[in-house]
């Protein structure tokens, strides 16, 4: 089925249902990531004061794995579904969607950048970066 | 209940992106994820004003709900570097390169546009987004 193929209503219903499902999933599984009391690690590590403490260091964490784990998931065994396929849709439109955020991490750079603007600019470019990265070896993992 | 309403939320957020691309791609057939990036800078857009809106504690709920559910489904992190990597055309294009800088550029705008007193407010607390 190529991209751009019009699906029937019933079609596109399901396609809704399975992306919601799977969406269900992912938002339920990063909420949860994100509840853990994590301030304790942090504190040791980055400090309780400063830029590096405002920093959403678990969801950068799901955003890493999650796209890697899409990543090796479209390169590997959904390497020939199309964007309507319905696994595809669930695993990545919907679980892989919901799992990973894009909007909170640069909420956090707004705070980030009250507190230090090169701080705010060098987490921007480790966020770009780590998705990237996170990609490329994701990808590699089945080139070999 | 929160958690249950957060995870609605995010379904509803992946609904309303995936009928996003799919209507644009039924208009522009094309593998590339312009659709995905309208979605994250809208998305970005709605974070930016939940963020510096619902500040009250009568609104910290909701303000979770709309971040992390709504606004976390909507707004995917992996579309891009997929795109990137997935070799739909065979290679890796040097546009989907621009698309990720464009991306997190519109993204950083969108959230900066909305949000003018980012960090003034003493409600304000950054680590208890999730969306």
């Amino acid at each position: 089925m190529a991209p751009h193929t019009t699906l029937t209503p019933r079609q596109l219903l399901t396609a809704v249902v399975v992306v919601a499902a799977g969406g269900a999933v992912g938002t339920l599984l990063r909420d949860l990531a994100l509840r853990i009391d994590t301030t304790h690690w942090f504190i040791q590590i980055v400090g309780a004061t400063g830029w590096a403490s405002r920093v959403p260091w678990v969801l950068a964490l799901v955003n890493i794995v999650g796209v890697y784990l899409a990543t090796v998931a479209l390169r590997g065994p959904l390497v020939r579904h199309d964007p309507n396929n319905l696994t595809r849709l669930v695993i990545i439109t919907g679980f892989f969607g919901g799992f990973t955020s894009y909007s909170s991490l640069y909420v956090s750079l707004g705070t980030i950048w009250h507190v230090s603007v090169l701080g705010a600019l060098f987490t921007a470019l480790l966020a770009v970066l780590s998705g990237v990265v996170a990609a490329w070896l994701g990808a590699r993992s089945w080139s070999k | 209940v929160n958690l249950l309403l957060v995870t609605l939320a995010g379904a509803l957020g992946c609904v309303v992106r995936y009928l996003f691309e799919y209507s644009v791609r039924a208009h522009h057939p094309t593998l590339r994820p312009w659709a995905t990036v309208g979605a994250n800078a809208l998305g970005c857009g709605i974070a930016g004003w939940a963020a510096y809106q619902l500040t009250s504690s009568m609104e910290v709920h909701i303000r979770t709900i709309v971040l992390t559910g709504f606004c976390g489904g909507l707004t995917p992190r992996q579309g891009t570097p997929l795109a990137i990597f997935r070799g739909d055309s065979g290679r890796h294009s040097p546009t989907l390169w621009s698309f990720f800088c464009s991306r997190s550029c519109t993204g950083a705008l969108e959230v900066s546009r909305t949000y003018p007193h980012v960090g003034r407010s003493t409600k304000f607390e950054a680590r208890r987004f999730g969306g």
